[in-house]
């Protein structure tokens, strides 16, 4: 699944330097998009993402852990990460979550 | 303190004053949803009381801001109790109030009489005259006299019942994103309308439009991701939301997550 999302981004939505990190828990995705995400972004920021599949179930917790391994890897605090909900008919979304409370983007 | 009587499992407030407390001092909004009597069809701007939500009522009565009163039974027991000589008393008083306004108006309608006729220099006249009113040529109008909290019977559910009560109906999850929104400021009503627990806005929810749409989970509950996370994820970026998920970890800490989409995907 991972290399599935590795594909999509670097293909479908041009990211460059895309990694998959393997934690104990689950495959992490590291990358670049090719311009800023968020309108609030002041630069291109690299990006986390975990992978799912569009029928899973999730829980807080897993998010948590997903954090953890995430800060592991990158030594250092991460404030949001990327999901990757893939479907069974190879779609590809993705969803930002921020740890914690964030204002809404004003657009 | 605040009394919330509760009637038919509702938790409603009836004092205006009450409700404008609630409202300014802890950020308590509840729903308005008595009809307006002139416009019943209409049910957009309602009036009282003010039914409020059972998280609402968990954090008003954990923090000793309201207590519930069982209103229901109170009215039954104080029409059942009625004696003939409450009755009787009742009755007294009533004539007396009415002796007293019979008195009043005549009294003020001589007066505006005399001022009358004295305006045209026929101050004369006015002692010729002689006021006639019986008993019930007036209409009678009172004021309640009695409130509820003169009834008899009229008891306060124990805060202890009335917690494990509604905690039947909300989860701690629930709760839990109640309390952790309203404890940072924000003002929070029904979230049904967008598929949430609550909805949150940072302030009075008549001034601004709401920031989050609001989920409290289990720690480890399990939810779909299509619907949650996809489903909540999308809808709330297109209104302008965030949806907040979040619960109460092992270590008893928050882990709060929002979801926003990406923007591509």
């Amino acid at each position: 699944m991972a290399e599935q999302i590795r594909t999509n981004l670097v293909h479908q939505h041009l990211w460059s330097d895309v990694v998959i990190h393997q934690t104990k828990l689950t495959d992490l995705v590291h990358g670049t998009p090719p311009r800023t995400l968020h309108p609030d972004d002041a630069e291109i920021r690299s990006e986390w993402l975990v992978p799912a599949r569009s029928n899973d179930d999730w829980t807080i917790k897993q998010w948590d852990e997903c954090f953890r391994e995430a800060e592991g890897v990158a030594g250092k605090d991460v404030d949001r990460m990327l999901m990757a909900i893939v479907d069974n008919d190879s779609t590809i979304v993705y969803y930002f979550v921020y740890k914690g409370l964030v204002k809404p983007r004003k657009n | 303190m605040i009394q919330i009587k509760r009637i038919n499992d509702k938790y409603l407030v009836f004092k205006v004053e009450d409700i404008r407390f609630l409202r300014q001092e802890h950020l308590i909004g509840g729903t308005l949803i008595g009809t307006l009597p002139q416009i019943p069809q209409q049910n957009v701007f309602c009036g009282l009381p003010l039914q409020l939500f059972k998280e609402e009522v968990i954090f008003l009565m954990k923090n000793g801001i309201a207590e519930v009163v069982d209103d229901s039974a109170s009215h039954v027991t104080a029409l059942t109790s009625q004696t003939p000589e409450d009755i009787e008393n009742y009755e007294k008083q009533r004539h007396t109030a009415q002796q007293l306004q019979i008195k009043e108006y005549t009294e003020g309608m001589l007066e505006r009489r005399r001022q009358a006729l004295e305006k045209k220099g026929m101050s004369g006249k006015i002692d010729k005259e002689v006021v006639v009113a019986t008993d019930n040529a007036i209409s009678y109008v009172t004021d309640a006299t009695t409130t509820n909290e003169t009834l008899e019977g009229y008891n306060m559910f124990s805060k202890e019942n009335v917690l494990s009560d509604l905690l039947e109906h909300v989860t701690s999850a629930q709760y839990y994103i109640f309390n952790f929104l309203h404890s940072r400021g924000y003002f929070l009503s029904p979230g049904l309308r967008f598929g949430g627990n609550f909805l949150a806005y940072p302030g009075d929810s008549v001034r601004y439009h709401s920031h989050y749409i609001a989920i409290g989970k289990e720690y480890e509950e399990k939810f779909p991701i299509k619907s949650v996370i996809v489903g909540g994820g999308r809808l709330g970026t297109n209104v302008k939301k965030c949806l907040v998920l979040g619960g109460e970890n092992d270590e008893g800490g928050d882990s709060v997550y929002c979801i926003e989409w990406s923007g591509f995907g």
